[in-house]
């Protein structure tokens, strides 16, 4: 009967555990889905971790409050660069994470997003790269989402 | 600049280059033509730093950065030396809270031609002179 309850509680602690925690790529999906349907940029702001809502702080402050907002709105609508998925990679080490989607701009040219999460709660947005890839480049094999050592691993090959 | 493509980006560093032409065409020149590498660093307040082994230009391009947004806080630009004419750089801008990255390359001559050349200077004397420079750069981008 010990053995049932113990089973029956971890079950259910199991299962609580909600679906975006699972891949960053659903926390990417549930993010994107939101972003759609947003129309202020409140919503939106739950998904950033305490560091990024920090920085959002100091644009409120901004004396021309509404350009700021605007802008800032649209930012946050970062997925609109990828007109097209076509794959994603993810590496999770302990609280953090880092998620790469690639695909392809509106005009049809090769683009990467990488997402650095951070996990709290749920996991949260803590960074966010976008790169245009060049004609001659590939997609990484490994999402990374420290943009010195993206931009420093880009150009080594770069300047080959 | 809502969300900046990378054309858009592009444009933008080449105008601020065009500026660093027009402050001081002969250092701009050398430092661009040099086989060595050089640096073009832009602050949040407008202050570009052109730096080179031939030298070092540091001149004001605020509206070029107010074009792409108020958040804009910081962008670095890394040129190898010119090969067959070529030069590939590497760019990252922070803007806000995106970091955004990407390469590419400019053809030296063509560039500094069309800023220094007839064409500039006819286009410099034209009232769609901003359209002409726009052209200008379109052509010496890849």
């Amino acid at each position: 009967m010990k053995k049932l309850i113990i089973f029956t509680i971890s079950f259910i602690l199991w299962s609580n555990i909600p679906a975006e925690e699972k891949t960053l790529y659903s926390a990417y999906q549930q993010y994107v889905s939101v972003s759609k349907e947003a129309n202020t940029i409140l919503p939106l702001l739950r998904f950033y971790s305490d560091k990024q809502y920090l920085s959002f702080e100091q644009y409120f402050t901004h004396e021309d409050l509404k350009q700021g907002i605007d802008t800032l709105f649209s930012r946050l609508k970062f997925p609109n660069y990828l007109q097209k998925v076509i794959l994603h990679k993810e590496i999770i080490k302990q609280n953090t994470g880092c998620l790469m989607v690639t695909g392809l701009s509106k005009k049809q040219k090769q683009l990467a997003i990488y997402v650095g999460y951070t996990k709290t709660h749920q996991w949260l947005i803590d960074s966010i790269n976008v790169e245009f890839l060049h004609d001659d480049e590939k997609f990484l094999e490994k999402p990374i989402c420290d943009a010195e050592k993206l931009q420093q691993k880009r150009m080594e090959a770069w300047i080959k | 600049m809502s969300q900046p493509s990378e054309a858009e980006l592009k444009v933008t560093l080449f105008k601020i280059l065009e500026i660093a032409y027009r402050n001081d065409e002969n250092l701009t020149a050398s430092i661009m033509r040099s086989q060595h590498p050089f640096t073009l660093i832009i602050t949040s307040n407008g202050t570009a730093t052109l730096s080179g082994k031939t030298g070092k230009l540091i001149y004001s391009v605020s509206k070029e950065t107010q074009s792409i947004g108020f958040d804009f806080k910081f962008a670095s630009f890394q040129f190898f030396g010119a090969q067959n004419g070529l030069l590939r750089y590497g760019a990252s801008i922070t803007i806000g809270f995106t970091s955004i990255t990407f390469r590419g390359s400019l053809d030296v001559e063509k560039f500094i031609f069309e800023c220094s050349g007839l064409v500039c200077i006819a286009a410099r004397l034209l009232k769609d002179r901003k359209k002409q420079i726009d052209e200008a750069i379109h052509k010496s981008m890849r």
